[in-house]
This record gives structure tokens, C-alpha cells and sequence, in this order.
């Protein structure tokens, strides 16, 4: 009898042991639960380490012209129907009802359907880019209006790479949230864990895509392409670590909130004069 | 003293795990993998490493001086040469003169300036907007030459995009 029950004891531990072996082996070097920013900076360490990047969008500034979205597409090589970032137009009538429209994502502005036709037809010299619908309708007039630029909102506390079984989506020493797109095998876990819906399918190459705050430009010195077109400064886009910056003055200045605070994701990418109404 | 048998097949066994589970891991976790966090590190070198597209309205200014103080100083300073002549440069550092992409001739339809300009009451108040084209025109026909009056009246027949804003007094 006692011979069987230490057979059976001996088993139990060696499985034990081989189970917390291969725990050992095969849990990645730095632990699971490392933040980002406990990183030691190293004397070799990359500039990546010296910044952490934010956005600052003033919703009382943007006209809805599309520049960005424009400018988004031709950096990025965005597929035709998917976006990176997009504009949201709000009409609030007097009935209280909010009327939200983005026809194409903002692409080709927000000028009437009939309006952008005959400019079309009339216009000689023009290029008649098809117009996309998918225009509010409504009648009744508008007592209070507004555009919402929307794009990742980089989150420091991120549901998209949280459910990334093979860790292709992560956030970078920076900030910035980015797809590893050797790795990622496509599975779009992200794209329905994501609660802003700015992560798609790349149609061709079928892995997730999203904004990347133009992560080759910034990290050349540049502003994203996004930034660089807008017309009104109404996208502002900054470096947190520095200081003397612009967007740290901001920042400290205006009156600022978030999309969605309530779902705790802890956004970087702020906004000024955000409507209760906006989603 | 000689090990008893079955001791000395459960240490092969773990061995042989040991073994198995370090070659597995070596073979499919990238290299970089954890080198920053959880994730391949050597990505964001890639990442880093696409080239710009859009390089602003300063790179043209090295040949179109002119042309860029013109628009700097008008009321359209803020916006850059890129929006309207579209494909911005795309040439090496070496040649910014080889410019291909460049359109020297944007889209002049009032389309164009409508994008911005057409009033929505989305639109920031303060902003300069058309409320309808035909009575832009009417009110201001007395001042346009008169081939331009017409269905075919464009925006530019007026206003030069680089410097929008008439001096209606210089202009009668």
C-alpha cells in the first residue's frame, strides 16, 4: 500500500515540477505584467524612450474640409472604403434630435449631394470625385453644430492589445499603439475589442491595420500627415516628455476631456469643446 | 548505488521536455521578442523606417519662394500647398527638384473651394463661408469681367487661391 502511495506522490510532484518547468520556459523574458514605461533606459537605448506622444484635437476649430482624411489615404495607402481617421459631422435640430452623418468618412467633405452633383456637371475644370452618401437627413433647423474628427485614441490602458493572442498588437515604449503585421494572424479579436471602431481588416493583406500617428513621421521629427494638412489647426499633436512644447501648454490650459471616459481605456488623444452628444 | 528504474525514466522524460520546450521557444519567438516588452522589438525600426509622403509647404518654398511668401501672407497662410496641388513631393533628399507627382494644376472648380467654404451650420461661425453660390455671385457681378458671369463662374475668376482676400477698395 505505502509503496503505491508514494508512486502516486512521486508523480504528482515530478508533474509539478515539468509543469513549472515549462512555465519557466516558455513565459516571455520580461514577465507579463511589465508596464511600459518600468522599461530601463539603457545607455544605448533608442530616442523612443525619450518621448510619450499625444493628441489634441479642437472640435471648435475643424471645418470638415476632409483634408486629413485625404492626406491619411495617400501617406498611409488606406484601402478605398476603410479609414484610419475620419470626420463626423453633428447637427443637432430643434427637436432635439443629433443627426450624425459621415458620408465616405469625410473624404470628399460634407457638400450636399445635389450641391456636389452640380459642381460636377457645371464645374469644367473639375475632377468629379464620386460623391459618397449616406447624408443625415433631416428637416428642421440646426441650433447647434459641429465636426468630430475621430481616429485611434492610442489608450494607454488599450482593450485592442489586451485580446491579441499572438502579441502583434501592442503599444510601443512612446505610446503609440501599433500592429506588428508579420505577427498578427488576422483574427480581428482587436477590431471588435476596440470600443472607438478605428481598427479594420485590410482587405488585401488581411491583418489589422489602424492609425499609427504616422509613427515614420513623428519618429523622424515630422508632425502625422494628418496634422500637417489641417488647414485651421484643429489637430494638434505633440510630445509630452518635452516640456517647452506647445501641446504641453495646451494641455495645462484648456478644458479637455475624452471619447468614452467611462470605459476607463485612459485615451491620449484629448479633445477641447466635445459635446455631451458625441459618441 | 544504482538509481531505480523508474526514477531515472521520469528524469529522461523531463530531460527530454526541457530540451523540446527550449527548442520550440527558440524556434518560433522572434529574436527581439521582449526586447522592449511584450512584443518583437525589431518592429519598430520597421515601423520607423517607411519613407514620408507628405513633406509640407516649406520643401516647395525651396524653388517657389515666391509663391510661398504669397500664400504665407494672405489668408490662406495656414493652409499648406499640399491640400490643393494634391500628390505632394515625392522625390529623394538629394533631388527635391524631381517632383512628378506634383500637380501643377489643381482642381480649380468651385468644388475645390467649396470643400472648405460652402456654410454649414456645422461650420465654426467666425469662418469664412458661402451661404449660396448663385447670390455670392449676384451680389458681387458688378465687379466680375463680364465673360466670367455665367453658369460657368468659377471662384478663381476672382479670388487667386494664393491670396484670396479682394481689396474691394483697390478694386473698385
Amino acid at each position: 500500500m505505502d509503496k503505491k502511495k508514494n508512486r502516486r506522490a512521486f508523480i504528482k510532484s515530478a508533474g509539478r515540477a515539468v509543469a513549472g518547468l515549462l512555465m519557466v520556459v516558455a513565459l516571455p523574458k520580461p514577465g507579463l505584467a511589465q508596464r511600459i514605461h518600468d522599461i530601463e533606459v539603457g545607455e544605448d537605448a533608442p530616442d523612443w524612450l525619450d518621448h510619450y506622444w499625444v493628441y489634441l484635437i479642437d472640435t471648435t476649430k475643424c471645418i470638415g474640409c476632409g483634408a486629413c482624411v485625404r492626406a491619411d489615404k495617400r501617406e498611409n495607402s488606406v484601402p478605398p472604403k476603410f479609414f484610419r481617421t475620419w470626420v463626423e459631422r453633428y447637427q443637432i435640430t430643434e427637436d432635439n434630435h443629433v443627426h450624425i452623418d459621415s458620408p465616405d468618412g469625410g473624404h470628399d467633405g460634407f457638400l450636399p449631394e445635389d450641391l456636389a452633383q452640380l459642381l460636377t456637371k457645371v464645374g469644367q475644370e473639375t475632377r468629379g470625385a464620386p460623391q459618397g452618401k449616406g447624408r443625415a437627413k433631416h428637416q428642421g433647423k440646426v441650433t447647434k453644430g459641429f465636426f468630430v474628427p475621430k481616429m485611434c485614441n492610442h489608450c494607454r490602458n488599450t482593450p485592442c492589445t489586451q485580446v491579441c493572442p499572438v502579441n502583434a498588437s501592442y503599444q510601443s515604449p512612446d505610446g503609440v499603439v501599433l500592429v506588428d503585421k508579420t505577427r498578427c494572424i488576422g483574427c480581428s479579436y482587436c477590431v471588435q475589442a476596440c470600443p472607438y471602431g478605428s481598427r479594420y481588416i485590410h482587405p488585401e493583406k488581411h491583418t489589422a491595420d489602424k492609425c499609427t500617428w504616422c509613427y515614420h513621421r513623428i519618429t523622424k521629427g515630422l508632425l502625422p500627415a494628418c496634422v500637417t494638412v489641417c488647414p485651421t489647426g484643429a489637430r494638434k499633436f505633440g510630445d509630452l516628455k518635452d516640456q517647452s512644447s506647445e501641446i504641453k501648454k495646451l494641455l495645462s490650459t484648456q478644458r479637455l476631456n475624452v471619447l468614452k471616459p467611462e470605459l476607463n481605456t485612459e485615451p491620449f488623444c484629448f479633445y477641447i469643446g466635445l459635446e455631451q452628444s458625441v459618441r | 548505488m544504482k538509481a531505480p528504474r523508474h526514477l531515472k525514466r521520469a528524469l529522461w522524460i523531463i530531460a527530454f521536455l526541457f530540451v523540446a520546450g527550449n527548442v520550440i521557444r527558440f524556434s518560433v519567438v522572434p529574436e527581439s521578442f521582449g526586447q522592449y516588452g511584450d512584443f518583437r522589438g525589431a518592429h519598430l525600426a520597421e515601423e520607423r523606417a517607411r519613407h514620408p509622403i507628405h513633406r509640407g509647404s516649406d520643401i516647395c518654398g525651396e524653388c517657389h519662394d515666391e509663391r510661398l511668401e504669397e500664400k504665407n501672407n494672405g489668408a490662406h497662410g495656414p493652409v499648406p500647398c499640399e491640400n490643393c496641388h494634391f500628390q505632394p513631393y515625392a522625390g529623394d533628399e538629394d533631388h527635391p527638384e524631381a517632383h512628378p507627382e506634383v500637380s501643377q494644376s489643381p482642381d480649380r472648380s468651385q468644388r475645390a473651394c467649396l470643400i472648405c467654404h460652402q456654410f454649414f451650420p456645422s461650420r465654426p461661425s467666425a469662418f469664412p463661408q458661402v451661404a449660396k453660390f448663385s447670390e455670392h455671385i449676384a451680389t458681387n457681378a458688378l465687379k466680375l469681367k463680364k465673360e466670367h458671369v455665367g453658369a460657368h463662374t468659377l471662384c478663381v475668376h476672382c479670388h487667386n487661391p494664393h491670396n484670396p482676400k479682394i481689396d474691394l477698395k483697390q478694386n473698385g
